[in-house]
Order: C-alpha cells, then sequence, then structure tokens
C-alpha cells in the first residue's frame, strides 16, 4: 500500500462509491472494462462484447465480456466470450467487429497482443451458429489471418472494422488503423480484401491518412443516408444519397473523431467533404469523456447505433477501493444532418424511453437577468462566470444549498461583426465540493463546443453519469461526476441564469424518473419468461 | 567632385539598398508564418528554396507564391525522373516497380495541379490556386503512404515530403493573399 502516497485521495465513504453506480448505463458487476466490441444483432438479440478484466478493477489480462440484451437497455451478463488462450492473444484478447454474412453466418475479427507483444489480427466465429446467444466461441486454425506489413510498426496495427462488400469483386474489404510516422506522424487506414475471411490482399494505398494526427486506433467506417432519416446497412451501395464516414479514435489525444466524405470503391479511395475538418482535426462524436467508440447495423428498427466507452475521471486508487471502472454509453442512433449537411447527429435510443417512470412538466418558466463575457468554455471560468448572454442552463446533481453541482449550459457569444454563436458546455467544476476534497484527485474540466443554434436537447442523467445532446444531437458532452453530498435523497435540479443582461423563458421542460435496467446476469429463467 | 552629385549618388543608392533588404525581409516574413502554420515546414528549408530563385529579391506575396509554386512544379518534375531511373534499375523489385509507376502516376498528377495553381495565382484566382496546391500536396504523400506500407519508403520519402512542403508554402502565401 506504500505505493499511491505521493497525493492524498478524497476520504470516499462506501455509501458515496456505492451511489456512483449506474442504473441504466451498461457495466459489469465489478472490475475494468474499456473498448466496446464487435456489437451486433443475431438471431433476436443484441451482443454487447466488450474489453475486460475480470481480476481488477485496471487495464489488464483483456478478455472479451459478453452480454445480451432484447431491447438495447435490458442486459444480461454471460459468460467471457474469448480469453488470451494461444500464443496469438497470449497479451489479450484486444478489440475487433463483427461481420454477418448474406447467409446469416457471423465471422469476428478482433486483435491479438502476441506472446511477443505483436499485433495481428485473427478470426473468430461462434461454435454454434444456431445458438442466439452465441455462448461459445472457436479461435480459427488459421490464426493470425494478419500480420503487420512490412512497413508497419507491430505496435501500429490494431482493431479491424466490419467488413464491407464490394461487388463488383465479389469479395470484402476491412480496414485496420496504423500511422506513418516516416515524417509526418500521420494517421492512416489500411484496407485489406478478403473473400472468405481467412486470407487477405492489401490494397496499395491508404483509405486515407491525415498529416500530424498519430495513431489511428478503432478505426470505423460506415455509410450514411444523405435523404432519409434511417441507418444504412455497412454493404450499403454507394451512390447520390450515400455518403461515407470515416471515424478514428486519436491515440494522441484521446478523443474520437469523425468526417463526413465520398467513397468510390474502385480506386478504394475515401475523400473528405471538407478537408479542413478531416479525421483527427474535425469534428467530435462526444465532447467530453468518450472513446473506442464503434458503431453496427441494428436491421431490426434499420438504424446505426453507435457504443461509446466512457472511463473514469477519478483516480485509480479509488476505482480499486470502488471495485469497478468506466461504463458504456446509452447506445445512440446516428443520423446524416439533412438540415446542415455537415455533421452527424446522434440521440439515445428510443428504447431507453420504457425507463420513463413518473414525469413533471413545466412551460414558460421566466429566469431574470443576474454579467464579463466568457469566450469559450476553457477561459471561461464554468458556469459560475457572468456575461451579457448567459450562460444559462440546468443545475443537475446539486445539493439544497448548492455547494455541489453539475452545470449543462448554453452561452451566445457576440462576436465583432454582431453575428452570435452558441456554445453548449458541462461544467465539473464544483460537481464535488467537500472542503476536504483535494484536486489531484480528480480530474475537472470544462467541455464545451461551438454549437450553431439552439433547439432541442435532452439530458440524461444517471448516478455519476450525465449524457446530453444539444439541437436535435448536434453536439454531445458525456461527463462524469462524483458528488458527495448531492447523492441519494440529497440531489436537486435547479434551472439558472447567470447572464447580466437578458432574461430567459425555458418555453417547455419535461423531467422524467428513469427506472433502473435492473443489469443482471442471464439466466434460464429469462430466456423462458422473455420469449 | 560635385558634392551634390555625390550626394545623389549616395542617396539613390540608400534607396536601392534600402528596397532590397524590404524585399528579401519578405521572403524572411513569409516562412516566419508558414512555418508557424505547418510545423513539417522547415523556416531555413523555406528560406533557402524561395531565395535560390533570382526572382525572389524583388517579389512581391503574390511573386513569392508563384515562385513557391513554379519549385512545387520542379520538385515533382525532377522525382517524376528519378521515379524513371528507380523503375528501370534491375536491383529493384518486380512488386516494387509496380508501386513506383503508380507514384509516377500520383506525380504526373502534381506537376498539372502545382502548373494549374501557378497559372491561377497570376490571374488572380487564389481559391482555385489553393485547391490545386492541396492537391500537389496530397500526391507525393499518397506515394509515401504507398510505399510506406510495402516499407519502402526509403526510396522517395524525401522527394515526398519536399515537394509537399513546398506546395505547402505555396499554399500558405496564397492564402494571405485571399
Amino acid at each position: 500500500m506504500g505505493l499511491l502516497r505521493s497525493s492524498p485521495s478524497y476520504p470516499w465513504t462506501n455509501s458515496m462509491l456505492l451511489w456512483q453506480r449506474t442504473a441504466f448505463h451498461f457495466q459489469p458487476q465489478k472490475n475494468w472494462m474499456n473498448d466496446p466490441n464487435g456489437p451486433t444483432y443475431y438471431r433476436g438479440w443484441y451482443h454487447l462484447f466488450y474489453q475486460y478484466n475480470p481480476a481488477s478493477a485496471v487495464w489488464g489480462n483483456i478478455t472479451w465480456g459478453h452480454a445480451v440484451s432484447l431491447d438495447l437497455v435490458h442486459w444480461f451478463y454471460l459468460p467471457i466470450a474469448m480469453v488470451p488462450d494461444h500464443w496469438y492473444d497470449a497479451n489479450g484478447v484486444w478489440t475487433g467487429s463483427a461481420t454477418i454474412l448474406p447467409d446469416g453466418r457471423l465471422a469476428m475479427l478482433y486483435t491479438g497482443s502476441t506472446a511477443e507483444l505483436v499485433q495481428v489480427q485473427n478470426l473468430a466465429f461462434p461454435a454454434d451458429q444456431d445458438d442466439p446467444l452465441l455462448l461459445t466461441w472457436v479461435k480459427s486454425e488459421s490464426n493470425p489471418v494478419l500480420v503487420p506489413p512490412p512497413g508497419i510498426a507491430p505496435k501500429d496495427f490494431r482493431d479491424p472494422t466490419t467488413a464491407w462488400y464490394v461487388p463488383s469483386e465479389s469479395a470484402w474489404r476491412i480496414a485496420i488503423g496504423s500511422k506513418n510516422d516516416s515524417q509526418r506522424h500521420a494517421g492512416i487506414a489500411l484496407v485489406y480484401r478478403t473473400s472468405d475471411f481467412l486470407s487477405y490482399e492489401l490494397l496499395p494505398g491508404v483509405l486515407h491518412s491525415v498529416a500530424g494526427t498519430g495513431m489511428w486506433e478503432c478505426v470505423d467506417f460506415y455509410p450514411v443516408s444523405t435523404e432519409s432519416a434511417t441507418g444504412l446497412d455497412t454493404s450499403a451501395a454507394t451512390g447520390p444519397g450515400v455518403k461515407h464516414v470515416l471515424k478514428a479514435s486519436m491515440d494522441d489525444d484521446r478523443n474520437d473523431y469523425y468526417a463526413i466524405g465520398t467513397y468510390e470503391a474502385a480506386t478504394n479511395a475515401w475523400v473528405p467533404d471538407d478537408p479542413e475538418k478531416d479525421v483527427g482535426i474535425g469534428l467530435r462524436y462526444d465532447y467530453g469523456m468518450f472513446y473506442a467508440s464503434k458503431t453496427f447495423y441494428d436491421p431490426v428498427k434499420q438504424r446505426r447505433v453507435l457504443w461509446g466507452w466512457i472511463g473514469e475521471t477519478d483516480s485509480e486508487r479509488t476505482d480499486l477501493r470502488k471495485g469497478w471502472a468506466s461504463l458504456q454509453t446509452i447506445p445512440r442512433t446516428v443520423l446524416f444532418d439533412q438540415q446542415t449537411g455537415s455533421n452527424l447527429l446522434q440521440w439515445p435510443v428510443d428504447d431507453v424511453e420504457t425507463l420513463r417512470s413518473g414525469s413533471q412538466e413545466f412551460s414558460n418558466i421566466s429566469i431574470p437577468a443576474g454579467s464579463v463575457v466568457p469566450l469559450d468554455c476553457s477561459t471561461s471560468g464554468g458556469a459560475a462566470g457572468r456575461g451579457v448572454l448567459g450562460p444559462f442552463g440546468l443545475l443537475v446533481l446539486a445539493d439544497d444549498d448548492l455547494s455541489e453541482q453539475t452545470a449543462v449550459y448554453f452561452y451566445f457569444v457576440r462576436s465583432t461583426d454582431g453575428s452570435i454563436s452558441t456554445h453548449f458546455c458541462h461544467d465539473e467544476l464544483r460537481h464535488a465540493c467537500h472542503p476536504a476534497l483535494l484536486a489531484a484527485d480528480i480530474v475537472k474540466r470544462v467541455y464545451g463546443s461551438l454549437v450553431p443554434v439552439l433547439d432541442g436537447e435532452t439530458l440524461s442523467v444517471d448516478h455519476s453519469v450525465i449524457e446530453s445532446f444539444a439541437q436535435g444531437g448536434r453536439t454531445c458532452i458525456t461527463s462524469r461526476v462524483y458528488p458527495t453530498s448531492a447523492t441519494y435523497g440529497g440531489g436537486r435540479l435547479f434551472l439558472f441564469n447567470n447572464a447580466t443582461g437578458v432574461d430567459v423563458t425555458a418555453k417547455s421542460l419535461k423531467i422524467w424518473q428513469m427506472g433502473s435496467a435492473f443489469i443482471r446476469p442471464f439466466s434460464e429463467h429469462d430466456s423462458v419468461s422473455l420469449h | 567632385m560635385d558634392t551634390s552629385k555625390v550626394l545623389l549618388i549616395l542617396i539613390s543608392l540608400a534607396i536601392l539598398l534600402q528596397s532590397l533588404e524590404l524585399a528579401d525581409a519578405s521572403v524572411q516574413d513569409e516562412c516566419k508564418i508558414v512555418a508557424a502554420a505547418d510545423p513539417n515546414v522547415d523556416y531555413n528549408f523555406c528560406v533557402t528554396s524561395l531565395q535560390d530563385d533570382p526572382r525572389s529579391g524583388s517579389a512581391d506575396a503574390k511573386g513569392l507564391a508563384i515562385i513557391a509554386a513554379d519549385l512545387t512544379v520542379a520538385s515533382a518534375t525532377s522525382t517524376l525522373s528519378k521515379i524513371e531511373k528507380l523503375v528501370g534499375d534491375s536491383k529493384i523489385d518486380s512488386p516494387t516497380k509496380g508501386l513506383l509507376n503508380q507514384c509516377s502516376s500520383f506525380y504526373k498528377d502534381a506537376v498539372t495541379a502545382a502548373s494549374g495553381a501557378v497559372k491561377a495565382i497570376g490571374s488572380g484566382s487564389m481559391g482555385d490556386a489553393k485547391k490545386q496546391l492541396t492537391e500537389a500536396g496530397d500526391k507525393p504523400q499518397d506515394c509515401d503512404n504507398l510505399l510506406f506500407e510495402a516499407g519502402k519508403n526509403d526510396l522517395l520519402t524525401k522527394e515526398d515530403n519536399d515537394c509537399t512542403n513546398l506546395a505547402s508554402i505555396a499554399q500558405h502565401i496564397v492564402a494571405k493573399l485571399q
């Protein structure tokens, strides 16, 4: 116990730590989780796999945890799907993706960290294709099916995508992120062609590269419809009403970036619509704690669904003490924003509405003005600052005397040419304000983003996590919060207006109480009662 | 000696020297800006490259942009002939030659784009020039990534990056003129 003596920790009580567990965000019963893996729909069940350490609340001994759901909300834990039991994944069964073949079979490609710490790609498939729960998995005799190509470093080759089919070649393609560090520290996506998932051919050139962005982890590549509000299968044909999203997790700054562009299979080229907002330098899915995300296509509701890993912002010591770390986001639908034509929209899957119990509705609440103009979230000092045009918003997980609070807020900035831009922020600076709390123990940030117009927001507050979606899902922010007194019955919700020059009216506000999703181990009883 | 004549000559000389300095300073000013905007472009590389061209001494910003675009054309053209030599080299294996042929096609595109940029700058279409210079800068990197995957990019990586950097210099000078 002499290891962590350098910075004293906050004296969390068991009650405070227990309160942090969420009611409807996926998390295992205990221990460490990170990237979502191989999400898919198979024979009636949604499957989620995830990077999981069965032995501790910190990263290590990585296996594939497994859970199933009928509705993306109520999850049942299943036994671990894959463990590091071969030389080609001895140092970890890392991230991968599922591909459903036209005949309904499932191929799972994943990265193995070998006994020599080389990153290779492996194929696994269900031991019993007729088992809808996909309990047991078999690793191919041909593993590893892919090793790093000659120029690629052995530790820069991971996270294979779901495959997409190219009819003109009668073959599939997958993308794998890497980097070209020879001169420009460029993040790149390699593409391989395969017809049987066993042997692969590296297509010359890269799908895309962006100088300066470094290693691309968890690459995702999928089509979106520009004309209708539905998702598209990963293999949907290219054409006039279709664009492709290229996404990667930037290892350098631990954020997920995406860009929308046009894909041409014949030349294996993807070109961004706006090179100034290219992958790694432009838009992010989420401006808070959100990484290693991955989408899949849900053929039942014809939607593209996004999973993202939400890490902890407390200390490792506290994670070990509470015995668990990390959450997954509520799954989000992803759509092309037909209004702006230049970004995606995300929204929590509507299945989560089944958890609503009571509700209260408010309309036309007037919030008179309470002055200093912050220029952006990071310099504004958070929601406590005052400007003519804001900030204003909600205080969640606040205690009675507002000594603890987390603000989810907007403010406007009027620039010299008279135009107004809107900012949407989370302010964690005062979420936990007990006098004994020492700053080193928790990372506190003011996350923010520029947001074009104001309309249609939703917030999900679930114990120690807040996910918020502004303007119908154009800007999303996920934050972790660890209150010490705004817990159990002590949490309140407020509207605030710190602007000095404007009154704000909340035209309509609806609050739903959310019930628990009762995420629990799967039992035979569930199999019977749910079907 | 007629002192007024001497004075006149001295004064003219001073003025001439002064304006030379100003023109030369603009190479340094432009390169400071480019190096700050693009961390891949080394300030000294920028200054040396531009000053190599005799026109740089009396060029204004638009003139410097044209010089930079011309240098891009020259760089791409010279790399094209290096690629030709490599393809004819018996020590290079067949798959690598295939990749080099692709690089050749990338560089031909780069020459076309950079030449187009020179014309566009001359006629004042800075938006068009910027697009062409972006393409001229991307193509050498396409070649670099192609060879990199095969573990062979040491063959051309210096040329690839010099060409991209020259296109970037031109692009940043053009951006100021927009």
